[in-house]
């Protein structure tokens, strides 16, 4: 009855993220849903690696928050480097001068549930 | 693994750069360090040489340290963090007479010096003969000569980093000059002495430090490599500065009476050396704990096996 | 040097273990004994309106304690061995410390101090240490241990003046720490400890857990029965963490562009599906009562078909399982799950991250 199994190698990864706009009070051109989100994300990676390079990566937003921008992301194991290194040399949405934040990275979406450097224990 | 450093927040006069310290802060940076950029340190005549006078001398302005108040840094006080920061001095190198000029006083003033060579010929200078700290580059444009392994393994070995500023990376127009010359150094480097840094010419520009860590992995570093680059790498170029700043070499030489209270030890320990004969086991572990006060890049020294008996 | 386009995917390891409570081999003790630093405990159940009370009573009143700037030479004073580590179980990590980029102290309930630190603290602390096993070739970070417990560690031995000297004269270090204490003695009170920390002028505040629940209706849960576990073992941990992040799949996969994400199949429609997590700190002890009452509860007529409970370890402990060395790269995940069954069989998942060594 008792059975082992040792997974190395996890199919996707996991980001939170969320995008820090500057003058967050200067409204963006139009509300930032979840649909607005995924397509800054793929214009983020087709800016970095082009058509053929952009659509390779494939990217789930898993959760979106409109309130404060942020959102976890899935993405395949093997193209992790990249979605992140696109996000990372964003720097324009919309004209707006703008940064993609990464909070977290984990292989497991439990991993992204809790964490315990940001707790705040009373 | 050091502190997470960014070594090139460009201070600019109409961009805040305190607004640019406490996002750097808030992302999780423990190190800064606040660049003055100056072209050229001499003045051009109308030929275009460049020449030195007395009346004509470029003025460099003086490190700019930023005062933060407790509740800009209250956060970082709370999660056992603190900010140190570091001035630095960037000149574009375009003639071998511009070094001169830099080892005056006002210009070695700076914790940390860099410079940007334009032709092979200075990068050559750059790398092998001059007492400098970071060797950087105009990333987002081509770059005009060869870097070749001889001179830069030189580098590495006197200590010197090379800068890779990943704010260029932001343009469409620079980003492929920017990822061209980010792996061409990668390729002579091998990874060592490579620092990232922002050149942060707005708050936004700034990126937390795992973020810029996996853009490491963008441009070939391997995986310890990358957060070296931002952390480790970093703290080596800080103390290849200091050493500059202190005597030429890595031993300092100070009086007694100038150490710390909690150094104090260590004279008791010489003395009881000199006093006792050899062979003795507490003289011999305390004369290895007086060495260890004297070294500032030492290896490792082997310590004796502590049994409790 | 790698291709640009080509990168490789992040290290990590998820194991899975299938077995039963009742089996005499069954390792359920240790896996949860062992596991010294929890910061967070979810449970979750379908079917259900709430978490039943006696889960929650084995957890809410979860009360531990934080110094400020606690000297580490205090933890090896020989009147608080002799009255807290000897006699009982003290858990302490440091607060506060990112071990991938500063010092990061713990003390085991097995009476081990365990420090975690980079080479400058190392060269200039002056204790034996060894190099962590995830900096062999590079050296950067290095693991020292005490042995807090060892009849030869006491004053007047030269071990212990040297360690109290390195502590207090050499650097005096400082840290905070979270910690608590289970004495052996159950008529002592395990406030105690903390009453002795602020007998020494330090500044100790009492924390408590905190709690949230939640109570999804009509979800589509997946069919353990069903489910081929050892071939859709990642798809089912990856539905369990959508429920602890409260990704609602419906919601979010009813468009494609954004997300192709779906609950593992077999599946159906449970009225409720409820959820509570608990943030704080926890001893191994609260959780083996959880999970007991949980397989009480699952024994009870009207019982759900499963039940799940998630404990998270702290990112920056410097160990994970049975003392084994923990670090954090891009992430310091140290979790493990049970799904709990009627019949006593659980499933159990155990998730690192890239600098760990196999649970």
């Amino acid at each position: 009855m008792y059975e082992r199994r040792v997974i190395t190698k996890s199919e996707f990864h996991y980001m939170r993220v969320s995008l820090d706009v500057q003058n967050p009070a200067k409204a963006l051109p139009v509300e930032l849903t979840n649909v607005y989100f995924k397509q800054a994300v793929t214009a983020a990676l087709t800016r970095l690696f082009g058509d053929i390079g952009g659509a390779m990566v494939a990217v789930d937003v898993l959760k979106y928050n409109e309130g404060d921008r942020s959102a976890i992301l899935r993405v395949h194991s093997h193209n992790l480097v990249k979605l992140w290194s696109a996000l990372t040399l964003t720097d324009r949405y919309m004209s707006r001068k703008c940064a993609f934040r990464v909070h977290q990275v984990s292989p497991y979406l439990m991993g992204l549930a809790v964490n315990s450097r940001e707790y705040e224990h009373t | 693994m050091a502190a997470f450093s960014d070594l090139n927040i460009l201070h600019m006069e109409n961009v805040s750069t305190k607004e640019k310290l406490l996002m750097a802060i808030k992302l999780g940076y423990e190190v800064v360090a606040i660049n003055n950029y100056v072209e050229n340190v001499l003045v051009k005549d109308d030929k275009g040489k460049s020449k030195k006078e007395p009346s004509k001398v470029v003025e460099i302005p003086a490190p700019v340290k930023v005062h933060l108040t407790e509740r800009d840094i209250g956060d970082l006080k709370v999660k056992g963090a603190s900010l140190k920061q570091l001035s630095r001095f960037t000149t574009v190198l375009s003639d071998p007479g511009q070094w001169r000029r830099m080892q005056e006083d006002d210009i070695q003033a700076y914790d940390l010096l860099a410079v940007q060579p334009t032709t092979e010929k200075l990068f050559h200078m750059a790398c092998t003969a001059i007492e400098i700290d970071i060797i950087t580059f105009n990333i987002g444009d081509k770059l005009t000569y060869y870097l070749k392994p001889a001179p830069v393994s030189k580098a590495i070995e006197r200590g010197v980093h090379f800068e890779i500023v990943y704010s260029e990376g932001f343009h469409s127009s620079s980003r492929r000059t920017f990822i061209a010359n980010a792996l061409r150094i990668m390729h002579v480097t091998h990874g060592k002495n490579v620092i990232i840094s922002s050149g942060a010419r707005e708050a936004m520009d700034v990126r937390g430090p795992y973020d810029v860590a996996n853009l490491g992995l963008l441009i070939g570093l391997q995986e310890p490599q990358s957060k070296d680059a931002i952390s480790t790498n970093s703290r080596a170029c800080v103390l290849h500065a200091n050493t500059r700043h202190s005597v030429k070499s890595v031993i300092s030489v100070r009086s007694s009476s100038e150490l710390k209270a909690e150094d104090q030890w260590t004279v008791e320990a010489c003395r009881k050396e000199a006093s006792e004969e050899s062979g003795d086991d507490s003289s011999e572990s305390a004369a290895e704990e007086a060495d260890s006060s004297f070294d500032a890049a030492r290896p490792e020294s082997k310590r004796r096996r502590m049994d409790g008996v | 040097m790698a291709a640009p386009l080509n990168f490789n995917s992040p290290k990590n390891l998820l194991v899975f273990e299938q077995s039963s409570f009742s089996n005499e081999k069954s390792r359920h003790k240790t896996v949860i004994g062992d596991h010294y630093f929890n910061c967070a405990v979810e449970v979750c159940s379908p079917n259900v309106a709430q978490i039943p009370t006696t889960v929650t009573a084995s957890l809410s009143p979860s009360s531990y304690y934080i110094v400020r700037n606690l000297p580490l030479s205090r933890l090896i004073d020989k009147e608080f061995i002799e009255a807290f580590v000897r006699n009982g179980a003290f858990y302490a990590v440091s607060l506060n410390t990112r071990i991938d980029v500063a010092n990061s102290v713990a003390v085991l309930p097995t009476g081990k101090l365990v420090l975690s630190v980079d080479k400058d603290m190392y060269e200039t602390l002056g204790l034996e240490g060894r190099r962590s096993i995830f900096s062999q070739t590079r050296e950067r970070k290095f693991v020292i241990e005490v042995e807090l417990t060892k009849p030869s560690f006491t004053p007047g031995k030269k071990n212990y003046e040297r360690t109290k000297w390195c502590f207090s004269e050499r650097l005096n270090l400082r840290f905070d720490f979270v910690f608590t204490w289970v004495p052996h003695d159950k008529s002592i009170c395990s406030s105690s400890v903390g009453k002795y920390f602020s007998g020494m002028g330090l500044s100790v505040s009492s924390c408590r857990a905190q709690m949230m629940s939640n109570t999804m209706k009509d979800v589509c849960v997946p069919d353990l029965l069903a489910l081929n576990i050892l071939e859709n073992s990642q798809d089912l941990f990856e539905w369990l963490g959508a429920v602890s992040c409260y990704i609602d799949s419906e919601e979010e996969a009813s468009n494609d562009f954004v997300s192709m994400y779906t609950t593992p199949s077999p599946c159906n429609i449970c009225t409720q599906l409820t959820h509570a997590k608990w943030q704080g700190f926890f001893t191994p002890e609260a959780i083996a009562m959880v999970i007991d009452e949980i397989r009480l509860y699952l024994k009870t007529p009207d019982h759900p078909p499963w039940a799940s409970v998630t404990v998270h370890g702290y990112a920056d402990s410097p160990v994970s399982w049975r003392g084994k060395e923990h670090g954090y790269h891009q992430g310091g995940e140290n979790i493990y799950t049970y799904i709990v069954f009627p019949n006593d069989n659980y499933w159990l998942y155990m998730a690192v991250g890239s600098h760990d060594v196999c649970p």
